[in-house]
């Protein structure tokens, strides 16, 4: 008697195990998404400093724009000794005709041990007022954030202790990040 | 579906104004959400950088009394700078100066003649009276009445200088006051400056009850306060020599200027005094009287002076009694003609509105001293551009301790810049030296001058920082100095 039921609860199990593959079977349901993408002109640019081109201690500042003046390269020469500053080698310009709010991520700092110490330096273009600094010795995101006016201009100095009994050289790589809002962090 | 959208509409059409523009409102923040969604733009940059070697170096300028120690390819400096002090009276050569504030008649003034009781000190003015108005005769030499003082002529001293300040309280014209040059008291053998009313204001020697006129000339006393100018010249080669001169106090114009010379009464003075004719009608009062061995007791003169530092003489209020500003000898001469002793005295040295020396005080400044300025021009810091390029310089002070009741002041500047940086006591006044040009392939100095008055027991530290940098593309580069100012 007891058997017959353990049977019976056997083939049920098995009737529910096969009726749950027919639910699960690889059934795929498509809604249809449509995504369009308008690319327009960029909104913010860089811009060449005052300084761009000028006089380095060795040398020239070497300021290089590529991709629509999406992109920058810097080339400065310091002294190996002491503190060396750059005033106004880039600018930051906002074309558009709204607000944007604006950090930088380094993601690859200067490393050698001869850079004590390694700072971008931004400031309001037309007052020179300190915006906010980035340490470019060590990675990750500055997202204060910083708000740059429609039309409004940054200009980006550089500053640099170095401590060597040689001359040697080291580069970083940083981005410019930008947003129309400023509540949440760039990812 | 027509009446759905009827609903809606009805839904809207009824609820009350206010509630409405809620709706409308949150319509639009749900608006500018979407539009402002989270978007992040991220543009390259890429910075590279290449050091070089330092354009200027610094260098030890091997400074008498300046300590550097240069470290990090000489560009940083530790100095140590002893302040060499502020100024010294080095010269006291008026070995008489009685401005009356005590009663000279109690010992150190004697009155020669009948005269005495008609001498007086007047306490609230400060001087000293000779009244003949009841009837004191002079009784020594023709009416004279004279006082000298116990004090002798320093040996050895070739010229004697004397001022005093005289004026005619009451009386007739036609009587006379000045300096006295004794050779021998008790002789009467003297020569006489004088100052006298009619024309005849002149250089006599007197020989007992009789005297010569040497020289005479026409002036005339206005009842106003006069200085009398004296001097003699008592050994070789000018024997014999004197000057004599009257100023009007107020203006300093010159009343009389005589010139004589006579040997007679050699080595005279031995002894010096004052006084008068008052031919038992005149009141007389003289003041400030100083007598002064081999230097003119019209001129306080400073030493060691940079060219252009102005040096000035204040009283205890603060009004200013004399200036004088150092030519390229060093030396600044401060006219004290009308006020030749000053108690409690201020000197300055200032180069044009910065503070060499903020006011140093002095118990009395007495016309002939001589002081010596021990602030110098102290080179701390050499700098030599090894580079093709000229750059500006400049100093800025980061930082400054010093200690409790420290007071002084400390100038600092590169090379030829005009504006020092200037520290006054514990207050930074000018923290930024202005600029000067750092030629290719020159050499300069920081500059500075210290003085610390009275000497801090720990020094002064300044933490400065040495900027030089290039005009047109505003590249800059700064070198840390520290600078310890000892006491």
């Amino acid at each position: 008697m007891v058997e017959n039921r353990a049977k019976e609860l056997i083939v049920i199990a098995i009737l529910l195990a096969l009726a749950m593959s027919v639910v699960n079977a690889a059934v795929f349901v498509y809604y249809p998404i449509g995504i369009s993408a308008q690319w327009s002109k960029r909104p913010m640019y860089f811009a060449e400093g005052n300084n761009a081109g000028g006089t380095d201690l060795s040398g020239t500042i070497t300021i290089n724009l590529s991709e629509d003046d999406t992109s920058a390269s810097i080339t400065v020469h310091p002294s190996r000794r002491g503190t060396t500053h750059y005033k106004d080698v880039l600018r930051i310009v906002n074309g558009d005709a709204q607000a944007y709010y604006i950090g930088f991520s380094v993601d690859t700092a200067f490393d050698d041990a001869a850079i004590a110490e390694a700072e971008l330096v931004v400031r309001d273009a037309t007052t020179g007022a300190l915006v906010g600094t980035v340490n470019l010795r060590s990675t990750g995101t500055t997202w204060s954030p910083w708000s740059l006016g429609a039309g409004g201009q940054l200009r980006v100095d550089l500053r640099f202790r170095v401590s060597s009994d040689a001359s040697g050289s080291d580069s970083a790589s940083i981005q410019l990040i930008y947003s129309p809002q400023s509540a949440e962090s760039p990812p | 579906m027509v009446e759905r959208l009827y609903r809606i509409y009805s839904f809207f059409y009824n609820l009350n104004y206010y509630f409405k523009i809620l709706m409308l409102l949150l319509l639009l923040l749900i608006t500018v959400a979407v539009a402002t969604a989270s978007v992040f733009i991220y543009y390259p940059a890429g910075i590279t950088t290449s050091w070089v070697n330092p354009s200027v170096v610094l260098l030890d300028p091997g400074t008498s009394g300046v300590l550097v120690h240069l470290y990090e390819d000489d560009t940083a400096a530790d100095v140590e700078v002893a302040s060499l002090g502020c100024l010294v009276l080095v010269e006291r050569n008026a070995f008489i100066y009685d401005d009356f504030s005590t009663n000279p008649l109690l010992g150190r003034l004697t009155v020669l003649g009948s005269s005495r009781p008609g001498a007086s000190w007047d306490s609230v003015n400060q001087y000293l009276v000779f009244d003949a108005t009841n009837s004191a005769s002079g009784g020594y030499n023709l009416d004279h009445m004279i006082a000298y003082y116990s004090t002798p002529t320093p040996s050895g001293t070739d010229r004697v200088y004397l001022m005093v300040k005289t004026l005619r309280l009451s009386g007739a014209n036609g009587l006379w006051k000045g300096l006295f040059l004794f050779q021998d008291v008790v002789q009467r053998n003297y020569y006489v400056f004088m100052f006298w009313d009619t024309p005849n204001t002149g250089i006599s020697r007197i020989v007992s009850n009789g005297y010569v006129r040497l020289a005479t000339s026409s002036a005339s006393d206005y009842g106003i306060w006069y200085v009398q100018w004296g001097v003699r010249d008592r050994i070789s080669p000018g024997n014999g020599y004197m000057e004599y001169k009257v100023y009007e106090l107020d203006t300093q114009n010159i009343v009389s200027s005589l010139t004589a010379t006579d040997d007679v009464h050699q080595g005279a003075p031995n002894y010096v005094g004052f006084g008068g004719a008052l031919n038992r009608r005149e009141v007389l009062a003289f003041d400030d009287f100083v007598a002064c061995a081999d230097a003119n007791p019209q001129f306080v003169n400073v030493t060691g002076l940079e060219f252009g530092w102005t040096v000035y003489l204040r009283d205890n209020r603060g009004a200013l009694v004399a200036q004088g500003t150092a030519g390229s000898d060093g030396v600044a001469s401060l006219n004290v003609l009308t006020r030749p002793i000053v108690r409690n005295a201020r000197l300055e040295i200032r180069q044009g509105n910065i503070a060499i020396l903020p006011a140093q005080s002095f118990s009395e400044v007495i016309g002939g001293d001589v002081y010596e300025c021990r602030i110098k021009d102290t080179s701390i810091i050499g700098l030599q551009n090894q580079d093709s390029k000229d750059y500006n310089v400049y100093l800025r002070v980061e930082n400054l301790q010093t200690p409790s009741g420290y007071s002084g002041s400390i100038n600092l500047w590169v090379g030829s810049s005009a504006t020092p940086i200037q520290i006054v006591g514990g207050s930074v006044v000018v923290g930024t030296s202005s600029t000067a040009t750092l030629y290719s392939g020159a050499t300069a100095f920081i500059h500075g001058t210290f003085s610390l008055t009275p000497p801090p027991s720990t020094p002064v530290v300044l933490t400065l920082s040495f900027h030089y940098y290039i005009p047109s593309s505003e590249v800059e580069v700064e070198y840390p100095i520290t600078v310890r100012v000892h006491g």
